[in-house]
């Protein structure tokens, strides 16, 4: 148990498998989970198969007034420079969504991030700023050189 | 969490007398007295007190049958915690307790894990650093400028200017009169032996009003020249006297943000730090790589953060205070009620998820653990 006051949410197996399986298989661009009915859920998963151009579809993933937890397969550099990739882990909660949801959401985000091994970069995001490609680029590299 | 004050009658026997509203009633050797000191169980008589209206008033149901969460200030000490968990468990026979710091309830029902909690209450001003979570405890600041400090500031601006202020029950009758002009009026006789900490929270209380539908923090420094285009605010007393207020409504708040300009007996002003300057200071105190998460979440709750123009202010001067290429983000929920019991509604929400009831420190761990167990559940 963390040092907090926590929602006691379980984080089930399948949810795990899911990230284990997009870690190894990189095949995957992002896992979307929600909390519904007190329930932590996969939402969305895209696979490589579905058409998602990180450059511009980043913000489309994330709801106004809806609190989640996506797991990004986050891509930049270029061919001269060297490609970079790393899984990053953005805890979504707009300022627009229910109280409860947010509180929620907030006493489960460590639970679920202490259960998925090797995440490259954590990030909190509140508006849509901070959503765009650009925005989850520049938070993520501010964590990795943090750590 | 707001309490209510509660009075107590001192004599051989003490009667404690509870709730807002029925303390207004005159009533013979009543003091007004108030369970918390600095946030924390000072008076414990007194607040066995309040327990026992709570749950005979309010809760109307017996004490067994309700697990209890109560929220408590980050600074709260180990003694003080362990002392209420035994009163819970042993005199009040709770089934489960959770205790959780105030900021950390108010962050998340802002739905951030990490952030700067900047709380300014009746009693004081504090920033509390969380981040994933976490309390930061060596990075707390604490001032003494919060809402009593601006009642008190009131209180001497109108006596300065020769302005009776009573509550409306201390007046019999009174004539309408024109602006500025003095009123006429007539006292009620009080009550023989009302006390004078009774009468003191009585005209504190009309102050208070005097002070919400007033006072204002200017969005700028104090400067007479602007000032002079702030539009006036009528105000009437209960004496009837009656004027419009113009640059005094900017004056009596500015020392919240600037404490150069506090004029109050036992208060060093080059002592005390602005607004900002209590926000800044903590941050500062805290990791060079998490302080630009808390920057772009700083939270403001408290009942004196609905001062008008308060948040306005807070972010303008911070973001003097912050670095050009830091995010700076200040973040203030409309309503009054969540300003003021931010981190009772967490509790409140928290405490009535189901997947929470695994969390409570049960009384039967309590039972085999002793009254140390509330370090090691709710630390």
């Amino acid at each position: 148990m963390g040092p907090m006051p926590v929602s006691g949410i379980s984080v089930t197996d399948d949810l795990i498998e899911a990230y284990n399986a997009m870690k190894k298989g990189k095949k995957t661009h992002y896992i979307k989970y929600a909390i519904e009915n007190e329930a932590l859920i996969i939402k969305e998963t895209k696979t490589i198969d579905d058409e998602f151009d990180i450059k511009t579809d980043i913000p489309g993933i994330f709801d106004t007034e809806e609190c989640c937890y996506v797991v990004l397969d986050l891509k930049w550099g270029s061919d001269s420079s060297g490609n970079k990739q790393k899984l990053v882990f953005i805890s979504w909660a707009p300022d627009n969504a229910k109280v409860k949801a947010k509180m929620l959401h907030s006493s489960s985000d460590e639970l679920l991030k202490s259960k998925l091994e090797g995440l490259g970069a954590k990030v909190q995001a509140n508006d849509a700023s901070e959503v765009t490609y650009e925005a989850v680029l520049e938070a993520a590299k501010q964590y990795m050189t943090s750590k | 969490m707001e309490r209510p004050p509660s009075s107590i009658k001192d004599s051989s026997e003490k009667k404690y007398i509870h709730d807002t509203s029925s303390i207004l009633y005159p009533r013979e050797h009543m003091e007004i007295g108030h369970p918390l000191k600095d946030g924390m169980i000072e008076d414990w008589d007194m607040f066995e007190s309040t327990l026992n209206h709570i749950y005979k008033r309010h809760v109307q149901s017996d004490s067994s049958l309700h697990p209890v969460l109560m929220s408590e200030p980050p600074w709260n000490v180990r003694i003080k915690r362990e002392k209420l968990t035994e009163l819970l468990f042993e005199k009040y026979n709770i089934p489960a307790f959770f205790l959780s710091k105030n900021a950390v309830l108010t962050a998340f029902a802002n739905s951030r894990a990490s952030g700067l909690v900047m709380d300014s209450g009746a009693t004081h001003t504090t920033a509390v650093p969380i981040h994933e979570g976490y309390c930061l405890q060596h990075a707390i600041i604490k001032s003494p400028l919060g809402g009593d400090f601006i009642t008190k500031q009131a209180k001497n601006f109108l006596t300065n200017q020769k302005i009776e202020v009573l509550p409306p029950t201390f007046i019999a009758s009174r004539e309408t009169v024109k602006e500025g002009q003095l009123p006429i009026f007539k006292r009620k006789e009080l009550l023989k032996g009302v006390t004078q900490s009774w009468q003191d929270y009585m005209i504190n209380t009309q102050i208070q009003d005097f002070q919400s539908s007033v006072l204002q923090v200017s969005d700028v420094p104090y400067d007479e020249d602007t000032v002079e285009q702030m539009p006036s605010a009528p105000y009437e007393f209960p004496t009837g006297f009656n004027m419009e207020f113009s640059s005094e409504r900017i004056q009596v708040a500015e020392g919240l943000f600037d404490p150069t300009v506090i004029k109050a007996p036992g208060l060093e002003p080059s002592t005390m730090l602005s607004m900002a300057h209590i926000a800044t200071s903590s941050v500062h105190m805290c990791d060079v790589d998490i302080r630009s998460a808390l920057l772009s979440n700083v939270i403001v709750t408290g009942g004196n953060s609905l001062l008008l123009g308060f948040t306005d202010r807070l972010q303008r001067d911070l973001s003097l205070k912050t670095p050009q290429n830091t995010k700076l983000k200040v973040i203030a929920p409309s309503g009054t009620a969540e300003r003021r019991f931010s981190s009772w509604i967490g509790g409140s929400i928290l405490a009535s998820l189901g997947t929470f009831q695994q969390m409570w420190l049960s009384k039967q761990e309590y039972e085999e653990m002793g009254r140390g167990c509330v370090e090691k559940k709710c630390p």
